[in-house]
């Protein structure tokens, strides 16, 4: 089964950063929610204050008033000095108001208006007083009865009242705009949360299913895994049974043809003893094909060595012992120092004896068998080339070479039966190499191996 | 009948492929090696003869110079016959020659932990294999020698 891995990742990571913006906004509302939560908290507080102001003021004129009533009805000087006080706290309480409202051009109006009726009225009532300190409180209630002191008092009363209502007012606005503020607050604060709640719900669905999906995975990998042992044992029995069955009855067809040779060649004339000929022939080569396919699966399954191989001494004792199987002309057979390699000395036999005896066949029918074995260091890998000037072949082959029973010459050109340079690529391709062939029809052919540079340990 | 009555066995042979044994035992004949030759065709059979069990009971208990044992027959299988050989005091001297036509190593590997005493692959070739029949016929015929000759 194949997982689209990419587009899942696509999906989650798109998911990710949408859960991000959307956090983000989140909380860029709350933040500014209560930023101006507390804004209209402080212009709350503000005006609670000049509220307080107000009725300080207020509470401050009418001790002021009381001071003097009670001074000019009794003529007791602690009465001024109740009055000093209480003008003093009406300074404060008046100047107080006029910092607070500062921004509010109409409260800055009424009190500046205040501050001239109170200044206004300070100076009647300081008059009066002195009337009362020189010429004695009979005077000065005369002459406070020409004055409409109520009415003074009134309209300072009725301005402050005015500025407590004005306050009022803004006060009940801006309650107004604090709950809505709060209001705000509160969603922007609970879509913070749930959307949070969300993300992490998600997050544990998506471990949870993730964490199901490579169990999953897993399971199926050790089913593929157990199926994959069946057949590969599957199919040491079957190559079991193909080394022995298929061998018998071989055995059968050429040892029974040549007993009746034997036995019987004396009666039959020499087309008969041809056809016995030709029965055994091909039971020879069936064997042979049998036993080249067992061996070529064999190399899968058997186990593999690594140990440090000498491939020039390796390839000189092999030479020397394909020579000895040569007929007519003895080639020029030139092998250069190799660099030595990590691997099984016995399956790297085998490539040297498959392509050095290719190499001998192949070139065989030339004036002048000359076969070469060199190598060079590519990189991390060593590459080793077997050269020959026999028949060559055709580059538009090349592809078939490796393959397992394909040949590029008819058996009786050339004996064989095509699983040389499977083998050869199969050993080669086991130690992490690679393997080429190039040619030339009618020029010799060279076939070459990769394999990694030895380890040092 | 006396034991006397019994022609010694001298090469024991146990093969189910007729053509097989057929062909071995042409071959052996031209070493000169077929007078004392007996065939069996499968491993439960050759135990009891080796025992002197079943059909063999009253025959004594017969001592080759050599045994052939094909691998893979029905019923009992060569290896099974090689464990029991080599398992029972008895029979533990005959010397046991695998000849077969498997090459497998794990074969060769459970021969030699049973104590085999030769493991040989049959040939396709018939020239070849009658020629190494002869060789192996004649070694422990007329050369090997064991406790009690």
């Amino acid at each position: 089964m194949r997982v689209p891995a990419l587009s899942l990742e696509r999906h989650t990571l798109l998911g990710f950063s949408a859960a991000v913006a959307l956090l983000a906004l989140l909380s860029l509302t709350a933040v500014r929610a209560a930023r101006n939560w507390a804004d209209s908290n402080r212009r709350l507080a503000h005006t609670h204050e000049v509220i307080s102001e107000l009725e300080g003021l207020s509470a401050a004129l009418n001790l002021a008033e009381a001071a003097r009533r009670g001074f000019l009805a009794t003529g007791q000087s602690f009465y001024l000095t109740e009055r000093g006080t209480a003008l003093g706290e009406l300074q404060g309480h008046l100047r107080g108001v006029r910092d607070l409202a500062i921004d509010n051009s109409s409260q800055q109006l009424r009190v500046r208006t205040l501050q001239m009726r109170l200044a206004t009225r300070g100076a009647e009532v300081d008059a009066l007083i002195a009337i009362a300190q020189r010429q004695g409180l009979g005077a000065a209630q005369q002459a406070l009865a020409t004055q409409d002191v109520h009415e003074a008092t009134l309209e300072a009363n009725s301005l402050i009242r005015e500025m407590q209502q004005t306050e009022r007012a803004l006060l009940a606005s801006r309650a107004n705009s604090d709950a809505r503020s709060a209001r705000t607050l509160a969603l922007a604060f609970g879509a913070l949360l749930v959307t949070i709640a969300g993300i992490l719900a998600w997050l544990s669905l998506r471990i949870r299913y993730d964490m199901r999906e490579s169990a999953r995975q897993a399971a199926e990998l050790q089913r593929a895994n157990t199926a994959l042992e069946a057949a590969n044992r599957e199919l040491e029995s079957f190559s079991y049974s193909v080394s022995h069955d298929l061998r018998s009855p071989l055995r059968a067809i050429d040892g029974f043809a040549q007993m009746l040779d034997e036995d019987y060649g004396g009666v039959l004339d020499d087309s008969g003893r041809r056809y016995i000929r030709v029965v055994r022939e091909g039971s020879q080569r069936m064997a042979a094909l049998i036993d080249d396919l067992l061996a070529f699966s064999r190399l899968s399954r058997q186990s593999f060595a690594r140990m440090p191989v000498d491939m020039t001494a390796l390839a000189r004792r092999v030479a020397s012992e394909a020579l000895e199987g040569v007929a007519g002309a003895t080639p020029a057979l030139l092998i250069d120092d190799l660099p030595p390699v990590s691997g099984d000395p016995a399956l790297l036999r085998q490539v040297w004896a498959n392509l050095i005896g290719n190499a001998l066949k192949y070139s065989a029918r030339s004036e002048q068998p000359r076969v070469r074995i060199r190598a060079t260091r590519d990189g991390e890998m060593v590459r080793y080339e077997v050269e020959d000037n026999g028949v060559g072949f055709d580059m538009q082959y090349v592809d078939k070479l490796f393959g397992v029973f394909q040949r590029l010459h008819r058996a009786d050109e050339y004996p064989g039966t095509g699983v040389g340079l499977a083998i050869v690529q199969r050993i080669v391709m086991r130690h992490g190499g690679t393997v080429s062939a190039r040619g030339v029809h009618g020029k010799g052919a060279t076939f070459g191996f990769t394999l990694p540079v030895e380890a040092k340990p | 009948m006396n034991s006397k009555d019994y022609e010694p066995v001298e090469i024991l042979l146990i093969e189910d492929n007729p053509q097989d044994a057929e062909i071995t035992l042409r071959a052996l004949k031209r070493a000169n090696l077929g007078n004392h030759v007996h065939w069996l065709k499968d491993g439960e059979e050759a135990l009891q003869f080796l025992f002197s069990q079943g059909a063999y009971e009253a025959r004594p208990q017969p001592r080759p110079r050599v045994m052939l044992l094909d691998i893979k027959m029905p019923k009992i299988d060569g290896i099974e016959v090689l464990k029991r050989i080599k398992a029972d005091a008895r029979t533990r001297a005959i010397p046991v020659v695998m000849l077969t036509s498997s090459a497998e190593e794990s074969d060769l590997v459970r021969s030699y932990d049973l104590g085999v005493n030769s493991y040989l692959v049959k040939p396709v070739d018939f020239q070849r294999f009658s020629e190494e029949v002869a060789r192996v016929g004649y070694y422990w015929v007329a050369m090997n020698r064991v406790p009690g000759t």
